[in-house]
């Protein structure tokens, strides 16, 4: 009797919510040890899953049918631990950071409530047994995060809002047709994946559910030209931004691709489909476009917007080569531009926070006044560019290799433009900060909260971590890779 | 363990070179003297063909750190180690002049030990992993006076150090995608399938490589980084790190076109003649381009640079010859390496010395200067063999490795057709080119009349001296003894490389340097230097500033302006399609609802229609049955006057009647 665990970690961020709400909105110092425990207990449960399911057990509760078709279920297998390892750890740290950076927010209390919402509901995505579940919590996610980007109230706030929710629902359109659809062929919502054989018969029906679930997840996951509403949603809160559009919410569209191509569809039934041609090509297009497009953009969160569409373009490209090493190269990706990003917006959002300072053209010098956010930064980004020392480079190899492997020689031509394009909007940044001359003074004492600083560079630290000993991410993306392949070496 | 060693201790030393504020100087020496012991230690092992490996699984990326040195990399490594040891000594005197030495001591120890780690790699990650960590502490660097000039150059630096990095990474990618190895070792046969990858593979990790060695047209960086930064750093920049460019580009030919057995050897060896040919014109380029450039610089060290880009032709042409005749390549080889380590010992005391001449009087410009042998008479003294050196002189280092290199490119064009002997020629005209510079450095900083303004009296430090005296020394004892060095090091690294043993055994071992026909052939170069000079000098050549639009950097600015202008014209557009189709999507959303809206007409529109209708047709029906109320006419002749159903009835028999009448058969009866 082990998956009342898992239902557990759906259901304690939901209570954690819950008391959150019924608080008093003036009484702060209980909100913020209530939600950091709650999200550390969440962590905590989900670790515990996890080494068991790679310990080898599954996790399923009992299935739930809302009519004798439509069957709810969580169960959590390599995929689901993978991902919701990486979110609920990183919830911690947003939470922890969160509450040194809403400290002179509005609306604390229903930012908070909603926080823990979005977390039971990536929690659930992550957990989720079969597709409609996945569906479910996907569209829950969604409503969850609405008040969060929304947070500011004006006016920009609110067009940011609207666009998201149209995005949104205009993917979770496609996702309910494709679902329909391709449940009615095989009969099922199982993530069976392995087990799928290609019917002659129905390869165009089912070419044309799946390229709608690719796109509909792909409106989330921020696949040109679907990405419009991430680079409007930077109005939200600093902690949102880098938790919900470089990590939770952008990586459930990431998690939904990946869950249709291999569990749902099965490799073998999408190379059989022919559609690996129109994956291929989005990614690429969103890799090489995200990348061009952050060039210009002079708000930092803007940029870093562009530069999260253009690395989610990585991710899906390995999704759509269709290959282990492809995958494992995805998989390390997710995993590594999750710690990546996360702190380049931490540091942003301390940047706001210490100066009020959004645009990259005001913060020549700003070294001077935040050494260590700055080189947090400054390291961060070497990771992206995917310089060797850092983590960001063995998924990169790994990509280059699964589209030489497809002998898609352009792969390698690809990245390496996009690196160079990284470095080209990062660099700068980077160098402003520490040697052009400003107006910042030389900081006494801290130069942001501990509760935001900690997390930067904790993060930081394990990102590179990761990248000089990178064996434990690479043991359990491996084994997550052959997962998805059947267990076939 | 003396190898991680050699890598691990500068790295340990700039932590606590960082950390020990105005001392750092002297740790920072005391580091470079460490390692320079520590990477000698190595030769032993090294010189008896040992190859000494350390493998640490599991760091950095799936195939772990792994060092090894064999003698190719102990050449180069005790090279890089000396004359670092010898910058350092003397930063103890430059530096203190300077503010944030804690800062520059850790970034310079630290980029020697990514520089011996480039060297040390036994594969490519690991290769890769320290040649950009190099990269990124050889920029600050660069960087050093945090000045505009410094930034600007520095930022062109970083950016094409990225480039090449990611070139590197490129080629490092497809070559483990044809041959699933990542190691330094010949696989030459596995690529024979690969077809035009081949070539893809080589201009990948060449060009990669050939950023840092400052190969023409990929040398832009290089006369802008090197002159900013700080004067030992300049001297390590020029030195040292361009040579771990060559060495890269050494290994990269080895690998790529060696076979490890003796497998398709032909077609191999066909590739790699002409890519061979190719490098020698480059190299040709390269240093012809390199000293027309320099011959017009008034400031010193920009001068030097230009030098370095020269002296980087020699060693690509070197290299150029021994990939053109194959197997039997030794003797370019050999003059390549010679000539990379002569390069580095004569450049960073040329660099040294005229730190030493800025440190004293802040001047830079060469034609502002004179008369300093009185003052600064040990200066002007190295500043005199290190300048003899690169001209060539017989009895200093770079006789030597010139005199190799003369003798290959005379073979090559033995071997080969009549094009090699205008290179041969050429060769020649840029030892002039050389010695003009060198002569008209040497006159116009040492000799002559001091300027008006300028202090009669220096004082020359005590780290200073040792720094460039212990340089001087080796320059002469290479020169005087070339064959001490060449059979220590060179042969045995030719060796590593697969030379025909044979050939060394016979053309390079203890070869005879001076002979009266390769001294008179330096007497030649050195008098067409002095005719330049003295032209140069009587006619003003020397001011000359060439228009912009010869620039290859003008070019590549402007093709860079151009693509950014075709990019962002590219995103407009893009923009614009993608706006228009936003636009349409918000078009075809109103006209949904607008169409809705005239549904909502459409209905009422409809509606109204049928109610009409159905009313006149009611009132129509109705009248059918009409009794009209009136009396007279209209009574008798209207429709309503009729029995509905006998209406019917006349109307149904003349359909019947006109049915059956066989109307056909009555008009063709006619």
């Amino acid at each position: 009797m082990t998956w009342p665990l898992l239902i557990l970690a759906v259901v304690i961020p939901v209570t954690g919510a819950v008391v959150i709400a019924l608080l008093p909105s003036g009484d702060d110092t209980r909100r913020n040890l209530l939600a950091v425990l709650t999200t550390v207990i969440t962590a905590a449960l989900v670790g515990l899953c996890v080494q068991r399911v790679f310990a080898g057990n599954e996790y399923s509760s009992p299935v739930l049918y809302i009519t004798p078709l439509l069957p709810l279920a969580l169960r959590l297998d390599r995929l689901g631990a993978l991902f919701a390892l990486t979110a609920s750890c990183l919830w911690v740290f947003a939470t922890v950071y969160s509450t040194g950076y809403m400290a002179h927010e509005h609306d604390r209390r229903r930012y908070f409530t909603f926080f823990l919402l979005s977390l039971a509901a990536t929690m659930g995505i992550a957990g989720a047994g079969n597709m409609l579940t996945l569906y479910l919590f996907y569209e829950m996610l969604t409503l969850a995060t609405y008040p969060l980007v929304i947070h500011e109230g004006s006016e920009e706030a609110q067009r940011a809002g609207r666009r998201y929710i149209c995005f949104s629902l205009v993917g979770a359109g496609l996702v309910l047709g494709g679902l329909i659809i391709s449940s009615a062929v095989f009969g099922d919502f199982e993530f069976a994946g392995s087990k799928r054989v290609l019917d002659m018969a129905q390869t165009g029906l089912l070419s044309c559910a799946f390229l709608a679930l690719f796109y509909g997840f792909g409106v989330k996951a921020a696949i040109m030209p679907l990405h419009p509403w991430l680079p409007s949603a930077m109005v939200a809160p600093t902690p949102v931004s880098a938790l919900l559009h470089a990590v939770a919410v952008v990586k459930s569209g990431i998690f939904g691709i990946y869950r249709t191509t291999f569990s749902f569809y099965g490799a073998g039934l999408v190379s059989g489909l022919h559609v690996n041609a129109f994956m291929l090509l989005s990614a690429g297009v969103t890799v090489l476009m995200g990348s061009v497009f952050a060039l210009r953009q002079d708000n930092l969160k803007r940029r870093l917007a562009y530069s999260t569409i253009s690395q989610l373009g990585y991710i899906v490209l390995g999704a759509a080569m269709l290959n282990r090493t492809g995958v494992t190269g995805g998989l390390l990706h997710l995993v590594n531009h999750a710690l990546l990003k996360i702190t380049l917006f931490f540091a942003a959002g301390a940047i706001i926070t210490v100066t009020g300072k959004k645009n990259i053209s005001e913060m020549s010098g700003l070294a001077r006044r935040m050494p260590m956010t700055m080189t947090a930064f400054g390291l961060a980004s070497l990771g992206m560019v995917g310089a060797l020392p850092t983590n960001g480079f063995l998924s990169k190899w790994y990509l280059i290799q699964g589209g030489l492997l497809n002998d898609a020689f352009w792969v390698p031509l690809l990245l390496v433009t996009s690196a160079v394009l990284n470095a080209a909007y990062f660099f700068p940044i980077v160098i402003r900060a520490f040697f052009s001359k400003g107006d910042f003074e030389r900081s006494e004492g801290p130069e942001a909260p501990p509760s935001m600083l900690y997390p930067i560079l904790i993060l930081c630290g394990l990102s590179m971590l990761l990248g000089l000993w990178p064996r434990p991410t690479l043991a359990v993306v491996d084994v997550v890779a052959s997962a998805l392949f059947g267990g076939v070496r | 363990m003396m190898l991680t060693a050699a890598i691990l201790i500068p790295f340990a030393v700039s932590v606590v070179a960082a950390l020990s504020g105005r001392r750092s100087n002297l740790v920072a020496a005391a580091g470079s003297v460490l390692t320079f012991a520590s990477v000698m230690s190595l030769y032993p092992d090294a010189a008896h063909g040992a190859k000494v490996f350390v493998s640490l699984p599991g760091f950095a990326s799936s195939f772990g750190l792994n060092l090894g040195v064999d003698m190719l990399a102990m050449t180069f490594s005790a090279c890089i180690s000396f004359v670092w040891l010898c910058s350092t000594v003397y930063s103890i005197e430059y530096m203190s002049h300077e503010d944030n030495q804690p800062s520059y001591q850790m970034f310079s120890m630290l980029t020697l030990g990514a520089a011996l780690g480039v060297i040390l790699s036994r594969d490519l990650l690991t290769m890769l992993l320290f040649f950009e960590t190099m990269t990124f502490t050889s920029y600050f660097m660069v960087i050093h006076s945090r000045k505009e000039d410094s930034l600007k150059a520095g930022n062109l630096y970083l950016f094409l150090g990225v480039v090449g990095g990611l070139m590197f990474v490129a080629g490092t990618a497809l070559l483990y995608h044809f041959t699933g190895s990542v190691l330094v070792e010949p696989v030459g046969e596995l690529l024979s399938h690969a077809g035009i990858w081949k070539a893809v593979i080589a201009v990948c990790l060449i060009s990669g490589f050939g950023i840092k060695a400052g190969m023409v047209p990929l040398h832009v960086w290089l006369p802008h980084a090197h002159p900013v930064a700080p004067s030992p750093a300049s001297a390590l920049l020029s030195g040292i790190l361009i040579k771990t460019g060559a060495y890269g580009i050494i290994r990269v030919v080895s690998i790529i076109f060696m076979p490890a057995g003796h497998h398709h050897v032909e077609e191999a060896l066909h590739f790699s003649e002409q890519l061979g040919l190719f490098v020698i014109w480059v190299g040709i380029a390269t240093m012809l381009l390199g000293v027309c450039m320099a011959l017009l610089q008034e400031n010193a060290k920009k001068m030097l640079a230009y030098h370095s880009v020269s002296q980087m032709g020699y060693i690509l042409m070197g290299l150029g010859v021994a990939g053109y005749l194959g197997h039997h390549g030794a003797m370019g080889m050999a003059g390549g390496l010679y000539h990379i380590v002569n390069h580095a010992l004569f450049k960073s005391a040329l660099f040294l010395v005229v730190g030493a001449v800025y440190l004293k009087t802040h001047q830079l410009n060469m034609y502002k200067l004179g008369g300093l042998a009185r003052y600064m008479p040990f200066t002007a003294l190295v500043g005199l063999l290190a300048a003899l050196g690169i001209s060539g002189f017989p009895g200093l280092n770079g006789y030597a490795s010139k005199t190799l290199l003369h003798h290959a490119i005379v073979e090559a064009a033995e071997h080969g057709g009549t094009g090699l002997l205008l290179a041969e020629k050429l060769f020649v005209v840029t030892g002039g080119g050389t010695a003009c510079s060198f002569i008209k450095l040497f006159t116009f900083v040492f000799l002559g009349k001091t300027p008006e303004g300028m202090a009669k009296r220096y004082y020359e430090s005590i780290p200073e001296k040792i720094g460039m005296g212990l340089l001087a020394l080796v320059l002469l004892l290479f020169g005087l003894f070339p064959n001490l060095f060449l059979d220590r090091f060179i042969i045995g690294a030719l060796h590593v490389l697969h030379y025909d043993a044979s050939f060394i055994e016979h053309h390079l071992l203890h070869i005879r340097f001076f002979t009266l026909h390769d001294i008179s052939g330096v007497f030649v170069s050195i008098g067409i230097g002095i005719v330049i000079f003295v032209v140069g000098v009587r006619y003003h050549l020397f001011h000359w500033h060439p228009p912009k639009v010869l620039s290859i950097e003008w070019l590549v600015r402007s093709a860079g302006a151009l693509m950014g202008l075709a990019i962002t014209r590219a995103l407009d557009g893009a923009g614009y399609v993608w706006n228009c189709v936003l636009a349409a999507c918000r078009e075809s959303g109103r006209m949904i609802v607008n169409a809705e809206r005239g549904a909502e007409h459409l209905q009422s529109d409809l509606s109204r229609w049928l109610s009409r209708t159905y009313r006149r047709g009611f009132i129509t029906l109705r009248k059918i049955d009409h009794v009209p109320a009136t009396e007279g006419l209209f009574r008798e002749i209207n429709v309503g006057n009729f029995n509905f159903s006998t209406f019917i009835l006349i109307v149904a028999l003349a359909g019947i009647l006109l049915w059956r009448i066989p109307f056909t058969r009555l008009l063709s009866a006619h």
